[in-house]
């Protein structure tokens, strides 16, 4: 279970500490803080028009769910939220105890870059970028200068353990000096997973990995992404609007029963 | 990271950053060397002449003065006579004097004459003194043009076998392909073609001087009495234009013509006697201080050295720079006849003032190509934001600030421009380098090689502060892009 990550709240709670003291101590003092709680949350881009509208929903740690909904009902937006690239109009996020929206621009870059992996239906890795380099990168960008032996610690291990999570993800030992866009569409998104996952994140979120996949490659790449979560010790939001994935999961929510806005919303677009 | 990012970015759009980098390289290149040919050309004009305090001649305008003597262009019509000349020169302050006579040419070549004080004390440059590639300054006798052949001198009373030494400057040696001892004939008139040559009277070369890429190079300097002996003697109806040679070219011309022709001798002799009649009032007897020294073989041939009655004009050097405005003002105001005196540096200004609007031409268009060039380099930024789109969201999906996307594309920018820059530099070396001797033949240039200073440098930074800032379009582009992600 903790092969992968054997500490790793212990690691981010000593690198955030100075500054979310709080949050850290919620952590460190309880195993039960949930990987994701959204409490009252709010969200609209045009302001009579709220896209989210979420009571409370959460996400234990370790756990996955599969979130599924029909496009439009605002997946995509959560997920956002989730991550800290949107913010809330009311309402909070917490990721660890840690209100994300809360944070200072550049403490949530930082933040998202060490606790939140995420992977999208395409465009996640730097095409022109060997296979190496964009996880490395990935490290880099997590990678905190007040952590220097650890940093030090981290380039003796990397390569290896980059190779050991190649080798987790199925992926030939050879790729990892190619570049992205040599890859196939499966590798890449393999690929994506290892990046997503090389920084220990407490929470990967996945959105529609798979829709460029066919039938076969869906089902293996399920497989070996669900099993690297696991053994990651992270948890995993999943969406799709393909419910033959809900398989996969032992939780499977549609947004439209959480989100508010979005089981309002297909009614009077049926009307119409 | 970002350097290693960078990197591979550039690699990546291989195709367009080449492009872009070229157009900046062209650009940067002509810039860097239109500003440097830019400098040249001001500092090689300002080199032209220097060491000398004042410039004296007929009345005229001081861009006159100095275009005729300096730059051997056009001719003052008036001379000064050698009694005001003698006088000036007399006075305690100057220190040095160079006697110029001017209007005669040898195949094109500007015909000077003058005495060896010019190979004494005219600098150019760095207060450069000439100096010889070959031979040396006119002898004692070839000055005056006293040496006579033995055999025939006395016989022959025209003075047949009368030698005149020759100096060459580099450029006029060069191009007529003439060395040390080689004897050639000195014609009339600036214009290349003449009508009258000077069959006998030979002049043997003794001297070129080494390259200096002033006006002298192109001069073919003549002792001043043996300029004033093939103007009275062997083709007498010539001395008349020792008077006015350049004011009325054409009648000259015509006479030259004229003169061939034996039978018409006589009537070009009363032109001679005219001439003669008035200037012998002026011809004073050579004072002890003349800077020319006069053979002691000029008296075994009346007809060899003529006392030279007249100067196009004179360069004076003073034993105190404190004396110029002042002997300035007493040769302008000289009772004996119409002179102007000039100050060399004043005079170049003023010159410069007229012919710099060349600068500024070239300013403006090395401004221009510039600013295409920095256009170009943001047009290819912006289209490749476009494209760029999906990996700046990668970045930002990784965990990368916006701040490391805005400094990668001013990265890539700024490398691309940098790398411009450098290889311009060493482009525009190279081919001043390889191009010298060519140019130097071609074109008389002498280009500097080293086009590093002080200013290349700040073209430079300019170069790459204008890349930063038109970046900062594409750049800031991308960071809000960044901001306002998926």
């Amino acid at each position: 279970m903790s092969i992968l990550k054997n500490e790793p709240t212990g690691d981010d709670a000593k690198s955030e500490s100075q500054n979310h003291h709080i949050n850290d101590l919620n952590i460190a003092n309880n195993a039960q803080v949930p990987a994701v709680l959204v409490e009252s949350l709010l969200f609209s881009y045009v302001a009579s028009k709220p896209i989210i509208d979420i009571k409370k929903w959460q996400l234990g740690k370790s756990e996955q769910v599969f979130l599924y909904g029909p496009s439009g009902c605002g997946k995509s937006t959560l997920l956002n939220l989730i991550s800290g690239i949107l913010s809330p109009r009311e309402g909070k996020v917490s990721v660890l105890g840690t209100d994300i929206a809360s944070l200072k621009t550049s403490k949530r870059d930082r933040f998202r870059a060490q606790h939140i992996g995420v992977v999208f239906q395409q465009f996640n890795l730097v095409p022109y970028l060997s296979v190496l380099d964009n996880i490395q990168l990935a490290m880099h960008f997590a990678n905190d200068d007040s952590d220097k032996t650890d940093a030090m610690k981290k380039e003796s291990t990397k390569q290896q353990r980059i190779a050991s999570m190649l080798h987790a993800l199925q992926l030939p030992s050879d790729c990892i000096s190619q570049k992205a866009s040599e890859l196939s569409v499966g590798q890449q998104q393999r690929v994506a997973i290892a990046r997503a996952l090389i920084n220990k994140p407490d929470v990967l979120i996945v959105d529609e990995p798979t829709s460029a996949l066919d039938a076969a490659a869906k089902d293996a790449f399920m497989q070996v992404l669900t099993d690297t979560a696991i053994s990651s010790n992270a948890a995993l939001i999943f969406v799709s609007h393909d419910q033959s994935l809900a398989r996969h999961f032992k939780r499977v929510e549609s947004l439209t029963d959480i989100n508010y806005t979005a089981a309002a919303m297909p009614e009077p677009e049926r009307r119409t | 990271m970002i350097f290693r990012v960078a990197k591979q970015s550039l690699l990546h759009r291989k195709v367009s950053v080449m492009l872009t980098f070229l157009a900046l390289l062209v650009s940067v290149s002509l810039l860097l060397s239109i500003e440097h040919i830019r400098k040249e050309a001001k500092s090689s004009f300002y080199r032209t002449v220097s060491g000398v305090d004042l410039i004296v001649g007929a009345r005229t305008g001081q861009i006159n003065l100095l275009l005729s003597s300096v730059f051997r262009v056009g001719a003052n019509a008036n001379s000064v006579s050698w009694e005001s000349y003698q006088s000036i020169v007399a006075n305690p302050q100057v220190e040095w004097s160079i006697p110029l006579s001017l209007g005669d040419s040898h195949k094109g070549f500007a015909v000077i004459g003058t005495t060896n004080a010019y190979f004494e004390h005219y600098r150019y440059g760095d207060k450069r003194q000439l100096s010889f590639q070959a031979g040396g300054r006119f002898t004692s006798s070839g000055e005056n043009g006293g040496s006579i052949d033995s055999e025939n001198g006395a016989a022959k009373m025209s003075a047949v076998s009368q030698h005149f030494d020759v100096v060459l400057g580099a450029e006029a040696a060069k191009q007529l392909n003439y060395k040390v001892g080689d004897e050639i004939i000195i014609s009339h008139g600036v214009g290349k073609v003449s009508f009258s040559h000077h069959d006998d009277h030979p002049f043997t070369i003794v001297g070129i001087l080494q390259f200096t890429g002033t006006p002298v190079d192109q001069g073919v300097h003549v002792g001043l009495n043996a300029i004033e002996s093939i103007h009275t003697q062997g083709n007498p109806s010539l001395s008349k234009s020792t008077m006015s040679r350049a004011s009325s070219k054409k009648q000259q011309d015509t006479e030259h013509v004229d003169a061939e022709h034996e039978h018409e001798h006589e009537h070009e002799h009363e032109h001679e006697h005219e001439h003669e009649h008035e200037h012998s009032d002026k011809a004073a007897p050579q004072p002890a201080n003349t800077p020319l020294e006069t053979s002691n073989k000029q008296d075994s041939n009346k007809h060899a050295l003529v006392q030279p009655t007249q100067v196009s004009a004179f360069m004076l050097g003073l034993k105190s720079r404190i004396a110029v405005l002042q002997i300035q003002r007493q040769v302008n105001q000289s009772k004996l006849e119409p002179l102007s005196a000039i100050i060399p540096g004043v005079a170049l200004g003023e010159l410069w003032r007229l012919v710099g609007a060349v600068e500024n031409v070239l300013r403006i268009i090395s401004a221009a190509v510039l600013v295409a060039s920095l256009l170009g380099l943001s047009t290819m930024l912006l289209a490749s934001l476009r494209e760029r789109r999906a990996e700046i969201s990668v970045f930002r999906v990784m965990g990368a600030k916006p701040s490391f996307v805005f400094w990668l594309l001013q990265l890539e920018a700024l490398s691309i421009a940098l790398g411009a820059s450098v290889f311009a530099v060493l482009l525009v070396t190279g081919v001043i380098l390889l191009s010298n001797d060519w140019l130097l033949a071609e074109y008389g240039l002498s280009l500097s090689a080293n086009i590093f200073s002080v200013h290349t440098l700040s073209m430079i930074a300019v170069v790459l502060i204008a890349t930063f800032v038109i970046a900062l379009i594409p750049s800031i582009g991308a960071y809000r892009n960044a901001r306002s992600l998926n």
